[in-house]
């Protein structure tokens, strides 16, 4: 079992997806800062990937500070690393672009799109 | 070594019943002759049971050895290359020898052995005289080291037959068929060209030397063979190479052989 | 050393050539995926890669010795499964380990426990009586038990149901993890494959179409759609755009050395409106495959 939920998109690439979930675990709490991470057997075993995708995947967040190699422990959740303001809004900025780019394929005005978000966001704010 | 002990792990696995079968019919046959001959000479019913158990037993196990010696000839041969012994960590030349000892060592020579005992046994624990070719346990012997020697080349020669088979073709047909040519040839050799010359010629009280060298000619013939086959198995062209002057040498000896028994000798 | 480099390895049934100048390397360490259409040559790659069959030009070596040399030394690290390995019927399946188990130095009897366990096989069946999903898993505790450093798999889900192929699936990874084992599979069911390998080969009709690293692969092919503001463009589409359709003013195709800084406008004429995507395993087969079969034409 993963400490946070992922859901891999057949023909994307891997490790981005991974990496970003696990960034969004970190923001939305799921993952907290001293929280050990699975190993790279763990991750490859699960997700039911290459060892060596597992292997960049933990690379690439330990490199930008997601999580942090602690000699005894393992690899740890890092304290700010993902949960400052700058990365929230970059990965809601990712979210935005996707819904954007889909409204402007569908021909949606802008007015329109505004008047939905927040008609949805009264709604979930009811829940 | 590693090679020849799994090939006899798995031999034993495969073929224990036709192992068994072929030295328990070697060793109760002699018995089973000489009890059923005395019943019969009694007139006992039972007798008749016996007797047709030996004569199938004899019958049978001709079939039944060629049966198994076509069988470990086929089993992983060069040509049959997608048997799972193919990947297996072992030395092809040594698994052919394996092959080679299981079919002489457990198939020729465990019931000849026994068959010579049993029978020596009944010469000897029941003072009776047996109908073999010559009472004289040296003849006997010789004679049995020559029929060995036959056997042993016959069961060689029909499992390079079974090796050679090409893929898809069942191993029985190349097999008969070369246990036949095999059989025809040393009879023609012998001068028999019939049942009642069949008879005749098991009877015949040959000279010790005569024996002897009939011996040393077979196993000469079946060492021959035996290289062939091992060769064939390490390197497939050069044992073809091999096999195909080994049987120009039949051929021309069957050749031979038939001519002489053409020109009425 | 790689575990496996061939050098324009050929093959011919006859007039058939099943495998035409095949020049290729295998990663140490890699879980690469041999792909193809029925008929593609993987089966005969596999078989002449492990001497099963001879070459009939070009060579290839395994750890380094050539294929046709291979011994009971590199036989008894390698692995092999496939679906055309005959086993006498009559075997039983604890008869069959019994038989291989002694040849094997590295044999490890827990593991062995471990997979007839994990893959629910019956010690005392005989072959004849197994279906064929459980007979490939039976064949595949022969190849695992001893660890092999090289794992030749042909076809190795064909048969099997999810969990199995599942439990397939993490034996494999576990063996590349834990012994730093290479794995050659070939499949002819790429969605199959596509999240273990981190190698692919594509073979079509003998020939290699393309060998590499999957990442890299999937960098380099961008699926491109584009609203053109000139028409220019449309007149010469590029060698390395595959499956190019034009409809009115909106062009689609396949880019094979695309990067991530490309700049598609500047590609297509100013003024284009763009849209790219990434593409699975199976779309950039398809998408190589359609082009061959068009040149062909």
């Amino acid at each position: 079992m993963l400490p946070f939920t992922i859901e891999i998109i057949a023909g994307g690439p891997i490790a981005e997806q991974i990496v970003f979930a696990v960034k969004r675990a970190v923001v939305s709490g799921q993952l907290r800062p001293g929280d050990k991470f699975p190993s790279v057997r763990a991750l490859s075993q699960e997700l039911r990937i290459n060892p060596n995708t597992a292997h960049r995947v933990v690379g690439q967040l330990v490199e930008q500070g997601v999580l942090v190699a602690t000699p005894a422990v393992g690899t740890v959740v890092a304290a700010g690393g993902a949960g400052g303001k700058a990365e929230k809004s970059e990965l809601l900025g990712a979210e935005l672009e996707k819904l954007v780019v889909e409204a402007k394929r569908l021909g949606v005005p802008l007015e329109q799109v505004q008047r939905s978000l927040e008609k949805h966001w009264r709604e979930l704010e009811k829940e | 070594m590693e090679t020849m002990k799994a090939f006899w792990r798995y031999d034993w696995t495969m073929n224990r019943v036709r192992l068994i079968t072929l030295a328990a019919v070697a060793a109760l046959a002699p018995w089973a002759g000489h009890v059923s001959r005395a019943g019969l000479d009694s007139g006992a019913t039972w007798a008749v049971f016996v007797a047709a158990f030996t004569g199938i037993g004899i019958v049978v196990l001709p079939g039944v050895l060629l049966g198994y010696v076509g069988d470990i000839g086929r089993v992983g041969a060069p040509f049959d290359f997608r048997h799972f012994s193919r990947s297996l960590p072992i030395d092809p030349g040594k698994w052919a020898l394996a092959k080679i000892v299981s079919a002489i060592g457990l198939g020729v020579l465990v019931p000849t052995v026994l068959y010579a005992v049993m029978t020596a046994a009944v010469v000897f624990s029941l003072g009776h005289s047996v109908s073999a070719p010559n009472p004289d346990l040296m003849r006997l012997g010789l004679s049995c080291l020559a029929f060995f020697g036959v056997v042993a080349a016959g069961m060689l020669w029909s499992m390079l037959m079974a090796a050679l088979v090409p893929f898809g073709i069942k191993s029985g047909a190349g097999v008969f068929l070369g246990a036949a040519v095999f059989f025809c040839g040393e009879l023609l050799v012998h001068n028999v060209t019939g049942l009642r010359a069949l008879g005749k010629t098991m009877k015949i009280a040959l000279s010790s030397w005569a024996s002897a060298s009939e011996a040393g000619l077979c196993l000469a013939l079946a060492v021959a063979i035996g290289l062939v086959f091992v060769r064939f198995h390490r390197n497939r062209r050069l044992g073809q190479a091999l096999l195909l002057a080994l049987g120009a040498l039949v051929a021309v000896d069957a050749a031979r052989a038939w001519l002489w028994w053409r020109s009425g000798a | 050393m790689k575990p496996i480099d061939t050098d324009k390895l050929t093959r011919r049934f006859g007039r058939v050539t099943a495998l035409q100048e095949v020049t290729l390397a295998v990663p140490e360490g890699s879980i690469c995926a041999v792909l193809g259409p029925n008929g593609a040559g993987k089966t005969t790659l596999l078989e002449t890669l492990l001497n099963l069959l001879g070459p009939s030009a070009g060579s290839a070596q395994v750890f380094g010795c050539d294929s046709r040399r291979l011994g009971p030394a590199q036989f008894a690290q390698i692995g092999y499964v496939s679906e055309t390995q005959r086993v006498d019927e009559r075997l039983r399946i604890g008869e069959l380990l019994g038989v291989v188990r002694d040849l094997y130095p590295t044999w490890d009897r827990a593991l062995e426990a471990k997979l007839l366990r994990t893959f629910e096989l019956p010690v005392d069946r005989r072959f004849k009586a197994l279906s064929r999903g459980m007979r490939i898993r039976a064949l595949f505790v022969a190849a695992l038990a001893f660890r092999p450093k090289l794992l030749v798999l042909d076809e190795p889900f064909s048969g099997l149901d999810p969990v199995m192929r599942d439990d397939l699936v993490t034996t494999v990874i576990d063996l590349a993890l834990e012994d730093g084992s290479t794995v050659l599979l070939s499949s002819h069911d790429i969605d199959e494959v596509e999240r273990i390998a981190s190698d692919v080969i594509f073979l079509d009709q003998g020939r290699l179409v393309l060998a590499e690293e999957t990442e890299a692969l999937r960098a380099r092919h961008q699926k491109v759609v584009a609203r053109l503001a000139t028409a220019g463009v449309a007149a010469n589409p590029r060698e390395e755009w595959l499956g190019f359709e034009r409809a009115g003013e909106t062009v689609s195709f396949v880019a094979t050395s695309a990067a991530e800084e490309t700049d598609w406008s500047r590609e297509l004429g100013g003024g284009a409106s763009v849209t790219t995507a990434p593409l699975t395993l199976k779309e950039i087969y398809l998408a190589h495959a359609r082009a061959r079969q068009g040149r062909k034409e």
